[in-house]
């Protein structure tokens, strides 16, 4: 390893020395074979293929050759050792056991049509395991014995990874001449028109290797195909997936990321971060680091709708916001939607977040553990009935008591303790070919005592059923049903007389029913319902002790439903241009039992503007709101390597969070619309161009948008928003718009991959409403708190070997708006501040880079277990970053401003993760 | 929540920072002066002071820019004034106006006309009566070596609600080390101390306030504050080396006095941490009628002020513990001895003298001289004979 590694080092140095001993001979003393794979095809121009999954990686191999002798010499050396060596033009072949055997036998293609035919009542072509494709092979579709192969016929079926069984979400399917294409959905299903006759069916993935199966298609039929894993010392053109996606669907301002990039990326304390990934992604900001909520396209950090398989997560990180909630071990992918939301989704204006899980592995027990700095995690997948039934559970805990431990006496933290933990599990079962449930279960909880006297926890719970069937051909329905719940409780007895406890929640029980439908090559239909039941807690403050004068007081409880009906036609118009046309019909309305005030329009609520109590009696709607959300969406394809997209949709959103600080802060309280409160509404026009470029190695993004936002809550100076039982008094309603461009170049695979973003945009709020007393900066616009116009963001990932690889991050931001004192009195006995309008000034741009290493010691797939190391450093330039900026009264007559850092310094990190 | 809140941001403050906070000015705006502020309360139970001065850039080493010279009434609903006079004493400058005596029942308005023609004033506002502070009282904590001292109070009519306290604190204290002695610096020699009057032995200091302290009882059965907390202090603090006296002054307030002084508070203590609540304007009670666009700033109540003093002893504390590393030198016995002058200015003092001995023991001057930290001026009501 160490020798090879060196040796790869000085042929990365010297290309000039190497190539001066071009041609003649290669002379090599005990290397590996992917160095030997280098060498010869610098030297002979003769690639070397290997399987991955043999020992001859770890063979060391000493040749000395020319080039006519190198294939024969290469096979002494290695015939010993059980391979063989097949020389196949350019290309040498080394295979376990038996070579390669040129031509095929006679009779193959009888014999193979001979068996599909047998299992014709299934009309399906099912693979052996083992084959993960058969270039060579035929498949039939559908029943031999139809007699025209003219019109379409509709393909549908899995596309599974062969060594773990898993779905593979995400591939594209597609055929070239007509151009038609499909994508697995999160199941890895996929369902593609064709053309009757002879087709090739070809199949590109992300970190797959590329296949082609070539069919006869006589009519409707399904085919379930296994995709193999990219061995990636075999040097090949390879192809992105992704971006072939990008350019054939009409979805835009969609972002997905794999988990194993994720992985790769480096995160403060080396935690692999499942939403700090998002933050790195165009369109996506955040008022700071260490911060739990994040903003797309300027929409507030309420707006987000984040799904956890089909569950709402209402509090996605631990520790204030420092880690997400998710364990990277057990998800899959996350999405991100941020302009073409699809109709089958809806309760927020801004963006929805899905976060996927896995499967599990249907094969075998596997897992994973790992420590790092502050956390302990670990994972086990496997099958309870193989090919059936599998599992996948995964649990985190932390171990962080330490940091309040380093914390100085004085800051009475020393007996503090912060702890989390969460645990996700996953059932996925196989009822027959056409029929799958699933059971998904999330449970996270975080607490802080931070003396004797004072503690804080959050946790979320969910729990949900899905039921996953094939109707037939054309139709398939997923239904879930589910159950989603946060809560909070702080405690305080510090003072006998005012020693409490507050608690809040918000539990939903949901119902989802979506139908995709396959109409013909034009149309393909997504149907559904939508049904959620909200019962939300907005607080009780009860006494602890019998001293407490605290008097129990428990806010009435707000119920409300919100159901949709939606409908979108994925229209096929020509190769060229489709569009996607999308209607969603949102129906809410707040439950009784309810009593509220009606206020005399045009008086700023208050006690004085009440002119009648109004009670509704329990299960009566309140107050409904309805309207239609459109969901529009069209795309226009130049050629296979350049497209253009354009879309518009609107939004509705029915439950607001009310927040005074500038991050998420775990005590801040939601609210239901209800007679008062005007549910938030949205709608965003955009444009994208999307091309491919170096042989559709390097994809190119452009996309614009304007969007406006009516009805956010914003706070009245002094409001009371914890345990406030009229807080529409206390709440004004804001109107915001932004607007954006957004580029980014993407290299998905390679050597060197990653994607570079910039982003200009820019988000303003004005408060509208004149009726509500003092208006911000008099009515006029003022920019969002995380209003930051430049934004540049680079992920890049370099893989020396298979082994080992480097990782950079860096961003870099304009300043967020902030607040700032323009001049001091003194009054009360201090010196006080007269706050500029808000958001006034900025604070100083921010910049950070991260780098990190990833070693990889052990690659065998025989190996019992497979290790991972990652050293890195967060915010390796050390920069200040601002996180505010703050004045201290206290310190004298000249005030003095400071700034606070939240990570200050170079922050060095390492983890140990092993799988099994 | 308010407390968990704070918690919260403290902890995640200090849990990232350790020097992660550094100086910062801000560049590239343009800062504020001259904006009028007018502070004060109508009180009916004593004389109401008012200060009217202006506001400074934050970088100004001044503590108030004084308007001097302006024309300042308080004024009941009926339109009866009652006229301020102004009291200069150094460079403070304040309104005093006879105010006790004044009927609870009527509103009164504080009336300001500036030397530059004017004119100010503030709503109309109730006579809110403060109920008696019920104690205050002191609470040790062992462990840690601190003092915390407290106000108790309630309304049996469950009608205040809205409280607001301020305090003076005296305090005596001595030198660590007796003595009898001192050096004239012009004549550079000793002379004893003529009286024990001039002693440098005992002296006393006094403070204000600096905090906003306000609560609200809103959230409770019955209308009572349980230790509300004033002022806190270390092992190490000289306020409890002998005898410590606080002077409280309890207000009552109406809600919105209240909101002004709890944003207030906000503003001032709690912004710029992570999950700090974004500085919220205010809006005071006072206009400007010449200019009704003009910024004022300040909130006016009125209202009947209980107050009420409390001692309380180094030995009932029982906190203060200092060690006083004094070291003592006699400059006569180096070689060659050190002269008198280089030892008053390298900051020593004379503790004895013998000139028969030829021997003098210094040591520092704050071992020595107590006026270091305080003054003799010995508030006229302090219940022990020191001098």
């Amino acid at each position: 390893m160490k020798k090879s590694l060196f040796f790869l080092c000085i042929l990365l140095i010297m290309p000039g020395l190497v190539r001066a001993q071009q041609i003649e001979r290669i002379v090599a003393n005990k290397i590996h074979i992917d160095s030997l794979a280098i060498l010869s095809n610098r030297n002979f121009g003769l690639k070397i293929y290997y399987q991955g999954n043999t020992n001859i990686d770890s063979l060391k191999l000493s040749i000395s050759s020319t080039k006519t002798s190198f294939p024969g010499d290469l096979e002494n050396v290695l015939r010993p050792e059980g391979f063989s060596v097949t020389l196949l033009g350019d290309n040498i072949f080394i295979l376990k056991g038996k070579g390669i055997v040129k031509n095929f036998p006679e009779g193959y293609f009888e014999r193979s049509n001979y068996k599909l035919n047998e299992s014709s009542d299934l009309n399906q072509a099912s693979l052996n395991e083992g084959i993960a494709k058969s270039e060579n092979k035929i498949y039939k579709i559908g029943d031999p014995n139809a007699p025209k192969k003219t019109g379409r016929a509709i393909l549908s079926g899995y596309v599974k990874d062969l060594s773990t069984g898993e779905p593979l979400i995400g591939v594209a399917v597609f055929i070239e001449n007509p151009n038609t294409s499909a994508t697995t959905d999160a199941y890895g299903f996929y369902r593609i028109p064709l053309p009757k006759g002879e087709q090739n069916l070809l199949l590109k993935g992300y970190g797959l290797e590329d296949a082609k199966l070539m069919l006869d298609v006589y009519g409707d039929g399904q085919l379930d195909i296994a995709l193999k894993e990219k061995i990636y010392s075999l040097k090949s053109v390879v192809l992105s997936a992704e971006s072939t996606h990008n350019l054939r669907s009409t979805q835009m301002g969609l972002e997905k990321v794999r988990i194993d990039r994720i992985k790769h990326v480096p995160a403060a304390f080396g935690e692999a971060d499942v939403m700090k990934i998002v933050l790195t992604l165009p369109g996506v900001k955040t008022v700071g680091e260490a911060s739990g909520g994040f903003n797309v396209r300027g929409g507030a950090t309420d707006q987000n709708l984040i799904l956890f398989n089909e569950g709402t997560i209402y509090n996605p990180t631990h520790l204030f916001g420092l880690f997400s909630a998710f364990n990277a071990d057990i998800v899959n992918d996350i999405e991100l939607y941020k302009s073409t939301i699809p109709a089958r989704y809806g309760g927020r204006i801004s963006s929805v977040l899905e976060i996927n899980s896995r499967d599990g592995n249907s094969k075998k027990i596997t897992g994973s553990a790992g420590i790092g700095l502050l956390t302990g995690k670990f994972h086990l997948e496997g099958p309870i009935i193989k090919n059936k039934t599998n599992f996948i559970i995964g649990a985190r805990t932390t171990y962080s008591d330490w940091i309040l431990g380093m914390l100085p006496e004085s800051s009475g933290y020393k007996n503090g303790t912060a702890a989390f933990h969460d645990v996700t599990a996953g059932i996925s079962h196989k009822i027959d070919s056409k029929n799958t449930l699933y059971l998904n279960a999330y449970y996270s909880k975080d607490g802080f005592k931070f003396n004797t006297d004072t503690s804080f926890y959050y946790q979320n719970l969910n729990a949900s059923l899905k039921w996953r069937s094939l109707i037939n051909e054309h139709h398939n329905l997923v239904i879930s049903a589910g159950y989603d719940h946060y809560n909070y409780k702080t405690s305080d007895v510090g003072n006998a007389v005012n020693a409490y406890s507050m608690n809040f929640a918000i539990k939903q029980i949901f119902l989802k029913a979506n139908f995709n439908w396959l109409i013909n090559e034009k149309h393909s239909l997504n149907y559904g319902l939508n049904s959620v039941f909200y019962q939300l807690n907005p607080g009780s403050l009860l006494p602890i002790g019998d001293e407490s004068l605290v008097i129990p007081k428990i806010l009435s409880v707000e119920r409300a439903t919100e159901s949709a009906l939606y409908l979108s036609d994925n229209w096929s118009i020509s190769d060229k241009l489709s569009l996607d046309l999308g209607l969603r019909y949102s129906y809410y309305t707040a439950l009784g039992e309810k009593t509220y005030y009606k206020y005399f329009a045009g008086e700023p609520r208050s006690e004085l503007s009440i002119i009648d109590t109004v009670t509704v009696g329990a299960g009566k709607f309140v107050k409904p709101y309805h309207g239609p959300e459109f969901r529009i969406s069209a795309r226009y394809a130049f050629n296979n390597d350049f497209s253009f997209k354009i879309g518009f949709n609107s939004m509705r959103q029915n439950i607001h969070m009310l927040s005074n600080t500038t991050a998420i802060s775990p005590t801040d309280t939601w609210k239901l619309s209800d007679a008062n409160i005007v549910p938030q509404s949205g709608w965003q026009t955009a444009f994208g161009l999307y091309g491919n470029t170096f042989g559709q190695r390097i994809e190119l993004s452009l996309e614009g948008y304007y969007k406006e936002m009516y009805n956010y809550l914003d706070y009245k100076s002094g409001a009371i928003l914890n345990m406030n039982e009229y807080i529409e008094r206390d709440v004004v309603e804001t109107n915001g718009k932004a607007y954006g461009i957004e580029f980014m170049v993407k290299k998905p695979l390679g050597k060197l991959n990653g994607w570079m973003a910039y982003t200009y945009s820019k988000t303003m709020l004005q408060q509208t409403v004149k009726d509500q007393g003092a208006l911000i900066n008099n009515g006029d616009w003022y920019p969002a708190s995380y209003d930051k116009p430049h934004d540049l963001k680079i992920i890049a990932n370099y893989k020396f070997t298979q082994r080992f690889s480097i990782s950079l991050n860096v961003d870099y931001s304009t300043g967020r708006p902030v607040t700032i004192p323009l001049s001091k009195y003194y009054y009360g006995n201090g010196y006080r501040l007269f706050y500029s309008d808000r958001n006034a000034y900025r604070i100083p741009d921010y910049f950070r880079m991260d780098f990190a290493i990833n070693i990889e010691p052990s690659h065998n797939l025989k190996l019992l277990t497979h290790s991972t190391i990652t050293l890195g450093v967060y915010n390796l330039t050390g920069r200040k970053n601002a996180y505010s900026i703050y004045y201290d009264t206290n310190s004298g007559t000249k005030i003095q401003g400071y700034k606070l850092s939240i990570f200050g310094a170079p922050i060095p990190y390492i983890t140990y993760n092993i799988k099994f | 929540m308010k407390v968990v809140k704070l918690y919260i941001y403290t902890l995640i403050s200090a849990l990232m920072i350790n020097g992660c906070i550094t100086p910062f000015e801000p560049e590239g705006y343009a800062q504020l002066e001259n904006l009028l502020v007018i502070e004060g309360d109508i009180s009916v139970n004593e004389q109401t002071e008012i200060i009217v001065s202006r506001s400074l850039k934050l970088n100004d080493i001044s503590k108030r820019n004084y308007i001097k010279g302006a024309v300042v009434w308080v004024e009941s609903e009926l339109g009866v004034k009652f006229p301020a006079n102004q009291v200069i004493s150094g460079t403070d400058v304040k309104y005093v106006a006879n105010t006790a005596g004044l009927d609870i029942s009527k509103k009164y308005k504080l009336c300001v006309r500036t030397p530059d023609g004017k004119s100010y004033e503030s709503d109309l506002v109730p006579v809110i009566i403060s109920p008696d502070i019920d104690s205050i009282e002191f609470v040790t904590d062992t462990l840690n070596k601190r003092v915390t001292f407290y106000v108790n109070t309630h309304d049996d009519n469950n009608k205040t609600h809205y409280y607001k306290w301020s305090y003076t604190e005296d305090w005596e204290f001595t030198s660590h080390i007796y003595s009898s002695f001192e050096y004239n610096p012009l004549t550079m020699k000793i002379t004893e101390i003529p009286s024990f009057q001039k002693n440098r032995f005992y002296c006393w200091n006094k403070d204000v306030s600096k905090t906003i302290l306000a609560t609200s009882t809103t959230h409770l059965s019955s209308d009572r504050v349980y230790r509300m907390p004033l002022v806190s202090m270390g092992s190490l603090d000289l306020r409890i080396s002998v005898l410590y006296c606080i002077d409280v002054k309890q207000r009552a307030l109406s809600r919105e006095g209240y909101q002004y002084w709890e944003t207030l508070r906000k503003n001032s203590d709690q912004v710029g941490g992570i999950f700090s609540p974004q500085p919220s304007e205010m809006k005071g009670n006072i206009k400007c009628i010449t200019d009704p666009e003009e910024t004022v700033l300040g909130f006016i109540s009125a209202g009947y002020v209980s107050k009420k003093r409390f001692f309380a002893s180094k030995e009932e504390i029982g906190v203060y513990y200092n060690p006083h590393i004094c070291e003592t030198v006699i400059p006569e016995s180096f070689a060659p001895p050190v002269a008198w002058s280089t030892m008053f200015d390298t900051g020593y003092d004379v503790v004895s003298n013998s000139p028969s001995t030829n021997e003098s023991v210094w040591a520092p001057v704050a071992c020595v001289d107590c006026r270091i930290f305080g003054t003799k001026n010995k508030p006229s009501f302090w219940p022990n004979d020191h001098i």
